[in-house]
């Protein structure tokens, strides 16, 4: 699945109405960045005039209109150099002053909702993924995945703060000191401009290789994630078979093809940026030619030419910014192009419009004719046909790969078959809310899947407003309140990552009562006993006992002790139910079944606890 | 101080990159001050009467042109181009060397780091999520950069300007440029005050976003139960909450920035007032030009960016700190299990392996292992049994030196483990986990992951041993298939086969088997038996287990209670015994009466 091509031409403006509602949804904050930019925009208007009264006026005397003289004639006190340079300095540095606090002002509203914006598309990137198949994360690695919610997010507010607020503000500049400075000189202030097109020229030449390279750069970088993520997760097997070394190799090539995609990112960086450079100082050497000669001409006077070069570099100064972090820039549309893959990656499963909500669940399952596989082309179930009614419990047993795992995720719709249906009391799934579905449907796995929470909270995963009482309960009934006790903090005690301090035993333990509190009509048991010795388990299966009663349950199990009471067992064979019965009938059939039963067992003890299997020769 | 000097010990190795770095802030330090210089000439020369120099005299007769103000304002512009076209090239140098030089300089920082937290051991990385460690790498590896920049090379660029600017002021006008350096100073404003809070700040947010990046770990990784447990609205609120605390930690950060810069910036604009008053009275007096006093405005105002510079160092060193700090955590300590100094290589082992006294225990005060003490001799096979949690995967993890005990000693043949090289250590000892832990590699790779110079005949008959072949050649590309993250798109009974083709692959004379076949079908299981009793023919193997069938022909059993053996034996022995372990055996093989429906309690 590449959906990468489909969003491979994010355009400037696709990206923007992409971030519109981020931008809104903290309007704000927005506001007052707007706000604090405007009034420093104005700010920037004033700043040159009184370096203008001063240097033309009381330095040199010179005016080239009446307003000077009336302004100076406004002041109070003497008409005096020395005074009026006072007024100049005094009126200089409370515009600078202002200015600078409007600044810091619009710095913080800046980043202020830049973090804002940022946080808000991380949380939906994140519960988005949360939504997505578990195919979906079959395939794509968790580290990738971490970078696109915790680095690559950062996209949105790069974007609208290092692009579209600058690129605003200079417009409305523009704008605002073509208006002023045409009145000084026409001519001076048609050059001023000129510059704006050329750069426009620039920029659009050099885009799309900068966010090519830009996007590779970071899918190469991503790759060094990927390492670290995969060296960590299995650090026992990397220190049990001596891998360190080769991690390190592996960590080194990735460092090396990244700096190479960055290299080569730099230097399209790096023609853009002299291109614009040139642009700029182009444009200085040609207001100061000209104006120099109009001033010659007396038709300027050195205090204009200031304020022209005031202004440009108010002007070309945030230009060039915008065109600098062009490159951040399109590095933030690499970025939001990862993110918009993961945003519009098709829900595999989703509710149907109109989808209700589960109406009655007593339990009845049907699996009608279900084909489905991973992989297109390789089915792993063929038309497979299943009833459990409530109540009942029917085991699923068959050589590993057979497809059982993959049959009861059909059942809280992890995947959807490709070819019949499965339903429960009578409704299909694909038709009710899915959270209703999956309300309805424990699921205890082989991996407990623990979470660094409290004990307490982990049994309470699925019912968070649970009482003590019934926790406890529930930890009771999963023979898991005895050892729970004994830890630090009892059931306050926090899991290690993965439950990593307890036991495999007693984690499954805790599964279970989390799946006993849930108390859903419909159970599914996933090998719940494989990691278990055989004292544990059989504790454990008076725990299953009680969690089984009343309910429709899926066990699949290879301890044939855990299987033997099932109302129906049913043997998986390439896809299709190769036999079906009870305990007994299977053995009379003497066929698959009963070929199992042998393996673990030997014959069919005729005396019970004198069972010989030396003859398989099991050891 | 010293982990910045530490830290900047990485930057040696590219110190040519340096150097060149070194010319050309120097050249740029020097450009920078000589930007006034078209303006102010144009102002005094051309445009105003100010008689040229002599030595500009001397210029324009060397070339026998007539200094017209055509010809000056041609020179003037001239000029500044000149200017911007050699700030462009030590741009361009100084972007190349940065983005080179520095970018090797912290991926030798993130292999280093890489490669030390890769061994150390299995205790370190209990506690510390993988989330935590992947910020280690691949973002705090970043401060070499931060502190080569921050604290070397901007100061340096900072300082060199200021000099020259200094020198060019103190031409001009004397008494100006005093004032101008008197004022300087105090343009830092109260920088020094928000050192503590800045730094706790960052540390804050670093924390924070460490959270964060687990939780997202965790979730991801444990989806199955977070989407069958519909818990994805509420770990969505919990991010959300993280996520409002990180902008809290924000927010907090740069307002403290924010009033910093408006303290600074309050003193630097009353410095321009007093500046521009006297010189624009000095102007008036004659004592200087027009051009002058554009130079020198010119010259605070970057006197103000340099100042900035400096006062910006303090804030910028307590926003990377934290980062410092935790690389530091790395580099400073020793891995916990390693070579000693004079370790010496395992000779190749016939294995004997013996415990004697080994106390042990994951945290201080718990342990977990009470002085246990056995002996295995070569080629025989121990089985551990034992309830869950007694201790039987802590027991044989210290064998290829996993951890250390407190007590007591783990030795092969004769040798303490400590002794010996760890790499030779571990290269005898073959483990075949609970958890497979298989790589997204190919298959093929995945079995030879111990060997990697084995070819592919070997593989097949490893493969073929683990009763794997079969469903590997079934695959899309067979053995060069590559494994989706964590061999996720296999059952756990193929994982595990494939796992256990690569311990016969690595051909090591100890085996340590945890629960090898825990999660396969009887099947599967009969098969792997069969192989696995020819491998342990000649091998010393550790083997816990649940399932009977498999350790009853050990030669000996010894039965973990309590973090000590309760009971050694033979199966026969044991049985005769009537302890623990008999009761084990009736447990499994009682057959309950009549098959239990659901409702009757057995």
């Amino acid at each position: 699945m590449n959906a990468s091509r489909s969003t491979s031409d994010l355009s400037a403006l696709q990206l923007c109405r992409w971030l519109a509602p981020y931008a809104w949804r903290r309007r704000f904050e927005l506001a007052i960045v707007v706000a604090t930019m405007l009034v420093r925009i104005g700010l920037d208007l004033l700043k040159p005039w009184p370096m203008v009264f001063l240097v033309d006026y009381v330095l040199q005397g010179k005016t080239t209109s009446a307003i000077l003289p009336s302004l100076a004639d406004l002041l109070p006190g003497p008409h005096s150099p020395g005074n009026l340079i006072g007024w100049s300095v005094g009126a200089t540095v409370l515009i600078f002053l202002f200015s600078w606090a409007v600044g810091v002002a619009n710095a913080y509203a800046n980043i202020s909702l830049g973090q804002r914006m940022v946080y808000d598309l991380a949380a939906d990137l994140f519960g988005r993924l949360q939504q997505l198949s578990l195919r979906f994360h079959a395939r794509k690695s968790v580290g990738d995945n971490i970078r696109r919610v915790t680095a690559d997010c950062t996209c949105v507010s790069i974007i609208v703060k290092d692009a579209l607020l600058p690129l605003a503000s200079s417009v409305i500049s523009l704008v605002a000191m073509f208006a002023i400075l045409w009145r000084i000189d026409a001519v001076l202030s048609l050059l001023a401009i000129a510059v704006v097109p050329y750069m426009a020229l620039v920029f659009r030449f050099y885009a799309r290789p900068m966010m090519e390279r830009s996007y590779q750069q970071q899918e190469i970088e991503g790759g060094i994630y990927s390492i670290i993520e995969q060296a960590f997760s299995a650090i026992p097997a990397v220190q049990a078979f001596g891998r360190e070394e080769f991690n390190d190799q592996r960590f080194h090539k990735a460092t090396r093809d990244t700096l190479a995609a960055t290299l080569a990112l730099t230097k399209t960086q790096l023609q853009f940026k002299i291109l614009i450079g040139l642009a700029t100082a182009l444009g200085t050497a040609a207001i100061l030619w000209v104006g120099a000669r109009h001033a010659l001409n007396e038709q300027l006077t050195i205090g204009s030419i200031l304020a022209f070069l005031s202004y440009l570099g108010a002007l070309y100064g945030p230009l060039e910014a915008v065109m600098y972090s062009t490159s951040t820039i399109q590095g933030a549309a690499g970025s939001a192009r990862r993110v918009r893959e993961v945003l519009t990656s098709e829900r595999e499963v989703t509710d149907k419009p109109g989808a209700e909500p589960l109406s009655s669940v007593r339990g009845h399952v049907q699996i009608e004719e279900v084909t489905f596989g991973y992989e297109s082309g390789r089915p792993i179930l063929r038309q497979l046909s299943l009833e459990v009614r409530p109540g009942e419990t029917v085991a699923i047993v068959g050589a590993t790969g057979a497809g059982k795992s993959t049959l009861v995720s059909l059942v809280p719709r992890f995947f959807d078959p490709w070819e019949g249906r499965v339903r429960v009391d009578g409704q299909d799934v694909r038709d009710v809310q899915l959270n209703s579905l999956r309300r309805n449907v424990a699921l205890v796995l082989q991996e407990p899947f623990l979470f660094p929470v409290s004990v307490a909270d982990n049994i309470a995963y699925g019912v968070p407003r649970a009482a003590m009482a019934d926790i406890e309960a529930a930890a009771r009934a999963a023979n898991a309140h005895d050892f729970i006790v004994q830890l630090p903090d009892g059931y306050q005690t926090v899991i290690g990552e993965r439950g990593a301090t307890l036991s495999g035993g007693e984690r499954q333990r805790i599964s279970i009562a989390r799946a006993l509190l849930k108390n859903a009509p419909i159970l599914i048991l996933d090998e719940p006993t494989s990691a278990l010795d055989v004292e544990t388990e059989d504790a454990l299966l008076q725990a299953l006992d009680r969690l089984t009663q009343g309910r429709a349950t899926f066990i699949i199990a290879h301890r044939l002790s855990t299987v033997r009471r099932a109302d129906l067992i049913v043997v998986l064979k390439d896809g299709r139910i190769a036999e079906s019965g009870t305990h007994d009938q299977l053995l009379k059939r003497g066929e698959l079944y009963a070929a199992f039963y042998q393996l673990q067992f030997g014959n069919p003890p005729a005396n019970p606890g004198t069972v010989e299997d030396r003859n398989q020769g099991s050891s | 101080m010293q982990k910045y000097c530490r830290l900047i010990h990485y930057a040696r190795p590219h110190w040519r990159f340096f150097v060149l770095i070194f010319i050309l802030t120097i050249a740029a330090s020097v450009l920078a001050a000589l930007q006034p210089l078209p303006l102010a000439f144009l102002t005094d020369h051309v445009l105003g009467q100010v008689p040229l120099s002599s030595r500009v005299r001397g210029f324009f007769d060397a070339l026998s042109l007539a200094p017209t103000p055509e010809y000056l304002l041609g020179v003037t512009v001239l000029g500044g181009l000149v200017l911007f076209a050699l700030n462009s090239v030590f741009e361009i140098g100084l972007t190349w060397a940065w983005t080179l030089g520095g970018r090797r300089m912290v991926y030798s920082l993130a292999e280093d780091l890489f490669a030390r937290l890769q061994r150390r051991s299995l205790l370190f990385h209990r506690r510390n999520s993988v989330g935590d460690t992947m910020g280690r790498v691949a973002t705090d590896s970043w401060a070499v950069y931060q502190v080569m920049d921050t604290l070397v090379f901007a100061p340096g660029h900072a300082l060199l300007t200021t000099v020259v600017m200094a020198y060019l002021m103190a031409q001009s006008d004397l008494r100006l440029m005093l004032l101008a350096l008197v004022i300087a100073p105090f343009m830092v404003g109260a920088s020094f005050l928000v050192g503590k809070p800045l730094r706790a700040a960052a540390k804050l947010k670093r924390e924070i976003e460490s959270r964060i990046q687990s939780h997202i770990q965790q979730t991801l990784t444990g989806i199955p139960v977070v989407q069958s447990f519909v818990q994805e609205e509420r770990e969505h609120q919990r991010f959300q909450q993280f996520a409002d605390a990180a902008i809290a930690a924000q927010q907090r950060s740069t307002l403290i920035g924010s009033l910093n810069t408006l303290s600074s910036g309050l003193v630097t604009v009353l410095g321009t007032g007093c500046i521009l008053w006297l010189g624009a009275r000095h102007v008036l007096s004659g004592e200087l030009t027009i051009g002058d006093l554009l130079k020198f405005l010119f010259w605070l105002s970057l006197l103000q960016t340099q100042v900035k510079v400096f006062a910006e160092t303090y804030t910028k060193l307590q926003g990377f700190s934290a980062s410092v700090s935790r690389v530091m955590e790395i580099l400073e300590a020793d891995p916990e299990v390693r070579d000693k100094p004079d370790a010496i290589p395992l000779p190749p082992p016939r294995g004997r392996v013996k415990m004697e006294e080994v106390t042990f225990g994951y945290e201080a005060g718990r342990p977990v292992l009470r002085g246990i003490s056995l002996e295995v001799h070569p080629s025989q096979t121990l089985a551990l049994v034992g309830a869950t949690g007694a201790g039987k995967t802590t027991l044989v993890n210290l064998i290829p030196r996993f951890f250390d005990p407190w007590d007591g000693r783990v030795m092969v043949d004769g040798h303490d483990v400590r002794d010996v090289r760890l790499r030779t250590l571990r290269e005898q000892v073959a483990l075949v986990l609970q958890e497979p832990f298989l790589f997204p590699l190919s298959v093929a790779d995945n079995i030879a992951y111990g060997r990697s110079a084995a070819s592919r005949a070997e593989i097949e008959a490893a493969a073929r041993d683990a009763n794997a072949h079969e469903f590997i050649t079934r695959l899309p590309q067979g053995y060069d298939t590559v494994m989706g993250e964590r061999g996720a798109t296999l059952s756990g009974g193929e994982r595990q086969r494939i796992s256990i083709a690569r311990a016969f692959l690595k051909n090591a004379p100890i085996l340590i088997l945890d629960e090898p076949t825990s999660a396969l079908d009887a099947q599967s299981e009969r098969l792997i038996l069969d192989a696995l009793e020819r491998l342990m023919n000649a091998r010393t193997t550790f083997l816990i287990a649940h399932r009977l069938s498999t350790i009853r022909h050990a030669d000996c059993i010894a039965v973990l209670k309590d973090g000590q053996i309760a009971e050694r034996g033979t199966h026969d022995e044991l049985l005769a015994n009537g302890a623990w372990y008999a009761r084990l055996h009736e447990t499994a093989f009682a057959i309950r009466p009549a098959a239990a429906r659901p409702g009757m309690t057995p």
